[in-house]
């Protein structure tokens, strides 16, 4: 299936005898982005699966209210943003048994997670990335690996470019220093 | 003009290029104007070699700055500041600032990762992986969970929550009711008074003794006392065949009716 315009999603939606299809067009085209940007967030492969339940299920409830003031994809990443984050500060809360930040756990286990298939200059470098604050981290893997614009970006996490584009170089120096110092 | 008129409506209508209101007689009147000049300038040649232009210049923005002094005429005061900045900055700052790392990220770059060479050098590779088909079965399980029609959540009466509150409640209330019934002192209906505190003091002891005839009608209600003499055998009216009837009246029975 081709990819298909967010109006004519939104249109198909709208429609009740077709909105099985436009939830079908928007699984195609979405679910693989929003798992592999909610995948970056929370590292463990279960939790992301449960995330991007959670996100779909949002996303399907929130369709008919959706008022179109910014872009369907934005809102959608918007959705599976704070999905991603909302289930880290729940693992937090429960991990009472740690006095390291849930971010340490992470790391540590993705050592020995079997859907990690990086070399070690790889696990470095998410290790690296763990060691960053919450929205920093978000920024550099949308704009490291996605190579997201920052005009983009701005819209999906709601803050300003130059804000952005500093928090970006921020990260990229913590990192850069981690890996030369490793 | 009035084909002029019925003309650009035409245009108008048939979507065709309008004119401005009055166009052709403008136009007419233009040329008409050049025509005439060149008229009178046929005697001087010279004159008509030489351009047209106005030999003085103005400064640059000279027309739009001298707009934004006008604006400000009718404010004296506001006028009379003249952009005067109250504000100082160290030495160098502006010349430090541009070269400033953050100010250089804030431009436009083409390479961002420039003076992060480590990180430059490093393969940017996906190093999380998913099984095979992930993608259709989710795909597959989503679009049933979501195609699924709302179930009516119900909420069990049953539950360990509503069974902990149940059963606090219960050790709640026998509490109070324990302490109310073990600890409160027995209380008589018309008791507030010293007198409440003989009659328990009586049902304890059954000791009459003590007790004058005006000490025991005060703690007998007379109404039942009446119903006792009634009772009895001989039956008096004056008040001294009553109090010697008295005695016919057991202490139990009087201690009975307390």
């Amino acid at each position: 299936m081709g990819q298909i315009d967010d109006k004519l999603i939104l249109e198909l939606f709208r429609d009740e005898k077709t909105r099985n299809t436009a939830l079908s067009h928007l699984m195609t085209k979405y679910q693989q982005r929003l798992y592999w940007h909610i995948r970056k967030i929370v590292i463990s492969h279960d939790d992301s699966d449960d995330v991007l339940q959670n996100t779909f299920i949002k996303i399907w409830k929130g369709l008919e209210n959706f008022k179109e003031e910014s872009q369907l994809y934005t809102w959608i990443y918007r959705i599976a943003t704070n999905e991603s984050l909302t289930l880290l500060r729940q693992k937090q809360r429960k991990n009472t048994t740690s006095i390291h930040p849930i971010e340490y756990e992470l790391s540590k286990n993705l050592e020995s997670d079997n859907y990690f298939s990086g070399d070690e200059i790889q696990l470095k470098l998410q290790q690296a990335i763990l060691t960053l604050p919450e929205k920093q981290r978000i920024v550099f893997n949308m704009r490291y690996y996605d190579e997201t614009p920052y005009e983009e970006m701005s819209q999906i996490l709601e803050t300003s470019v130059g804000a952005l584009k500093a928090s970006y170089h921020i990260a990229a120096k913590k990192i850069e220093e981690i890996l030369v110092n490793a | 003009m009035k084909d002029e008129n019925e003309n650009n409506q035409t245009n108008k209508e048939s979507g065709n290029f309008g004119l401005p209101e009055g166009y052709f007689e403008k136009s007419a009147n233009s040329i008409f104007n050049k025509i005439e000049w060149r008229d009178e300038h046929k005697e001087f040649p010279k004159l008509l070699e030489v351009k047209n232009t106005n030999g003085f210049i103005v400064p640059e923005n000279y027309f739009s700055k001298n707009e934004q002094r006008l604006e400000l005429i009718q404010y004296p005061i506001l006028n009379s500041i003249q952009n005067k900045s109250a504000f100082v900055v160290p030495e160098n700052y502006f010349e430090e600032a541009e070269t400033c790392e953050l100010a250089i990220v804030l431009k436009e770059e083409e390479d961002e990762l420039t003076g992060f060479e480590k990180l430059r050098s490093l393969k940017k590779q996906n190093s999380f992986s998913i099984s095979e088909n992930y993608f259709s079965e989710q795909e597959n399980r989503l679009l049933q969970i979501l195609q699924k029609p709302e179930q009516v959540k119900v909420i069990s009466l049953f539950s360990k929550r509503i069974a902990y509150a149940v059963a606090a409640l219960f050790v709640v209330v026998m509490g109070v009711w324990i302490y109310n019934f073990y600890f409160t002192p027995i209380q008589v209906q018309d008791c507030g008074t010293i007198a409440c505190v003989d009659k328990q003091d009586l049902v304890k002891t059954k000791n009459l003794e003590r007790l004058d005839d005006d000490q025991l009608y005060e703690l007998v209600d007379p109404s039942v006392l009446e119903k006792k003499l009634k009772n009895s055998e001989t039956k008096k009216n004056n008040k001294e065949d009553q109090d010697s009837s008295l005695n016919n009246i057991s202490t139990d029975e009087l201690l009975d009716d307390i």
